[in-house]
């Protein structure tokens, strides 16, 4: 049985305890708001000395609410969400090119130079309807000029910004490794390194954001981190990240490995910013823009080969309104009117022999039907039905990017919440927590006055 | 941590979903950007331009319009100038007429001779109305020698169906349309100043063909002015069809939009009072 002594003992433990567990809640009140903060429990327990049990409680130190697995999805589905996220902003810029609904969009230019044509062919010698052709001819290629170099704009910008993505990861990736060596080092000097391991998980959310990854513990208590398949940080140890266009000039992502040789990873890549950006820069904006150059060219090249089959009149004829290029490739930017006939009313075509000139207006005719001809395509579609076959492919582009975002990030805010039940910090919680321990501090304060009475007592007694 | 969180995410959907319908509302447009639909904006695209083109289609037939009306109005003057040259031939094959009243009819058919080339010279919105393609020639000298085409010129009024809309010159005035109007007068002109009623009345048929002619030449372009009126009418048709099949489609509901306006606009406020008394719920920390 233990003596008074060991009662005293047994009060100083249960105040140190007590004071732990209260500074520990207070830890979790304070970051009750921070991002990624991961709830802390004292762990307590009885304090055994020899074969004797003398009831005292001994402090073991912290445990983080945290669990591996979920923590595992939750990354991943952070990469996703944020891919997803970027790839509807960027796609929504995209969309705005061919917003054709404030009338300012490709469409009403195609119109109006076959309206053009039809103006031509009511009134063929007005020399008013042929300057219209030519400023009609001279918009289309302009508004077409427009598109392509905005989506050229935008390509670029999203391979700028793709940079800085590579760059942040590797800065990341150093933070982490420098982080891993200090929780190594706190580890084996004893310490529980929590507020350290919140570093790490701040850094890994900050990680996953930009690019996919997958975190590995490694036995222990070290984490490997993958992105996109290749190792980016192991121990102390960083890797890094970089990117460069292959001959279609299309994104490549490259992984160093440890030997100082790159491997290439770019199919890997599934998660985080730089995914949605190379997902919009090489697939999206790629097809757009190559239906665009379909789109006009094919429209172009009817107009010249028609234009160029009538007389103007001078009395000339094979003159073309577009200068084109012989592929579809690039013609939206480089279309331009042909200097044959800018700023040459009379060169323009509208008769379709030289005996008929200056009223005949067989060809403008054959320009204006140009407009209702299956000349797109193959010649399956007419201009109007492949310019909003266009307008739907990007509309559904950008519907899909929405509705894959939304379910993301739903799936992504679910998870969360699991993560947040499991190591979120309730103030509820917390506020019962600084009860317990406030009376259990109070309680062991009392046993010390108590003790100390009673020795007292024994003190005059004797 | 958690429902703040969850809180914040329903605040931030419900204020976005009430925006996009109050825009749906104020504007009366269903589909903003073509993501909103994408079938619906291909085809109100579509729609636009087969709109586009009807329109084209009858401001064409708007400047062709005028032109003929004003041809079936000269070649009705011509033939009330063929229907007096015939009156006056008439008059000098009668031979009881004294010889100098033949050389005064002889001076009058000269001026209405004068009065036909004005005529066949016309100059409508678009040039020579009897030249053919020719238009910016006169197409009849003063002795009515054509020096125009037999071209017409040609309107597109519906896809791929075209109208000649000018009047012939050659069909009306020229041997090739039967008799040359011009020559016609001209013998009689001679006949008269030969003050020999024979020869006046022998000029009797080719005025009465050249007249014929005249009538039957304005008859065709009073049916091309029909022909262009039930195509402008069928067009005006077809674009009301097309306006109602893109409203149709692009158009929001007004009472839809003014409803999910509200519902949300409620909804939102309902969400922001719950988070509120959320937030005032930090029961115990206020112990």
């Amino acid at each position: 049985m233990a003596g008074l002594g060991s009662v005293l003992n047994t009060a100083r433990d249960a105040l140190a305890a007590q004071s732990y567990g209260l500074a520990v809640t207070g830890q979790n009140i304070a970051n009750a708001s921070t991002p990624g903060y991961v709830r802390r429990e004292a762990i307590l327990q009885t304090k055994a000395i020899g074969a004797q049990t003398y009831g005292t409680v001994d402090v073991q130190g912290l445990r983080r609410a945290s669990d591996t697995f979920t923590s595992r999805r939750l990354y991943e589905s952070l990469g996703l969400g944020s891919a997803a996220k970027e790839h509807e902003k960027q796609l929504s810029q995209v969309e705005s090119l061919f917003n054709d609904f404030q009338g300012s969009g490709l469409a009403d230019s195609i119109d109006q130079l076959f309206g053009s044509f039809s103006s031509l062919a009511a009134n063929p010698s007005d020399p008013s309807s042929r300057i219209g052709v030519l400023d009609r001819a001279a918009s289309f290629a302009s508004r077409a000029n427009d598109t392509a170099n905005a989506l050229a704009t935008q390509e670029g910008e999203l391979l700028q910004q793709a940079r800085e993505t590579v760059a942040a990861v590797n800065e990341r990736a150093q933070d982490l490794a420098r982080v891993e060596g200090q929780i190594s080092i706190a580890r084996a000097s004893g310490g529980d390194a929590a507020d350290l391991l919140e570093e790490r998980e701040a850094l890994l959310r900050s990680l996953g954001d930009m690019v996919d990854i997958r975190v590995v513990e490694n036995g222990d208590g070290g984490i490997v981190v993958q992105g996109s398949g290749s190792t980016l940080v192991e121990g102390s140890r960083a890797n890094s990240m970089s990117i460069d266009l292959d001959a279609d000039g299309k994104l490549r992502l490259w992984g160093s490995t440890a030997g100082g040789g790159g491997t290439e990873i770019t199919r890997y890549l599934s998660g985080g910013k730089l995914a949605g950006i190379k997902e919009t820069r090489d697939v999206d904006i790629f097809t757009v823009k190559s239906k665009l150059d379909d789109l006009v060219h094919g429209i172009a090249d009817a107009v010249n080969t028609q234009h160029a089959a009538g007389y103007g009149l001078d009395g000339a004829t094979g003159r073309e309104i577009f200068d084109l290029s012989p592929t579809p490739s690039g013609a939206a930017r480089a279309i331009r009117v042909s200097a044959d006939v800018l700023d040459k009313p009379d060169t323009i075509a509208a008769a379709g022999t030289a005996t008929s000139l200056p009223g005949g207006s067989d060809n403008a005719i054959a320009l204006l039907r140009l407009g209702g001809k299956p000349i797109m395509n193959g010649n399956t579609q007419t201009p109007g039905v492949a310019y909003g076959a266009l307008i739907a492919d990007v509309g559904l582009r950008g519907r899909r990017a929405i509705e894959t975002a939304e379910h993301r990030d739903s799936v992504h805010a679910q998870i969360e919440n699991l993560v947040q039940q499991q190591s979120g910090v309730s103030l509820d919680e917390e506020m019962i927590q600084l009860s317990k321990y406030q009376r259990a501090y109070q309680a062991a304060s009392k046993v010390l006055t108590t003790v100390d009475q009673l020795l007292a007592e024994l003190m005059q007694a004797i | 941590m958690m429902r703040y969180n969850s809180m914040t995410r329903t605040l931030t959907s419900l204020s976005a979903r009430q925006a996009k319908a109050a825009t749906q509302a104020l504007t009366g447009q269903r589909i903003q950007t073509p993501s909103d639909d994408p079938m619906a904006s291909a085809q109100i695209v579509r729609l636009r331009s087969a709109k586009q083109e009807m329109t084209n289609y009858r401001s064409g037939i708007d400047t062709a319009k005028g032109d003929i009306d004003f041809a079936e109005s000269t070649l009705a003057q011509g033939g009330d100038l063929l229907v007096r040259a015939k009156e006056l031939a008439l008059q000098g094959s009668n031979s009881t007429l004294p010889d100098d009243g033949r050389a005064a009819l002889a001076q009058e058919v000269g001026s209405l001779r004068e009065e036909l080339v004005r005529v066949a010279n016309t100059q409508g919105s678009r040039g020579y109305l009897f030249a053919g393609t020719n238009i910016t020639t006169s197409p009849f000298d003063i002795n009515g020698n054509y020096a125009g085409n037999d071209e017409s010129q040609q309107l597109e009024v519906g896809r791929g169906v075209t109208v000649a809309v000018s009047p012939s010159g050659v069909r009306a005035f020229q041997p090739a349309g039967g008799v040359d109007a011009f020559k016609a007068l001209t013998d009689l002109f001679d006949a008269l100043n030969a003050n020999d009623p024979d020869a006046v009345r022998a000029t009797l048929d080719p005025l009465e063909k050249a007249h014929v002619q005249l009538v039957t030449e304005r008859s065709r372009v009073g049916l091309t002015l029909d022909r262009l009126s039930v195509a402008d009418s069928a067009l005006e048709f077809a674009e009301g069809g097309l306006d109602k099949q893109q409203n149709e489609l692009g158009a929001a509901d007004p009472f839809e939009a003014y409803t999910a306006t509200t519902t949300l606009a409620q909804a939102l406020e309902r969400a922001v009072a719950v988070s509120q008394q959320l937030l005032n719920l930090g029961s115990l920390a206020r112990q």
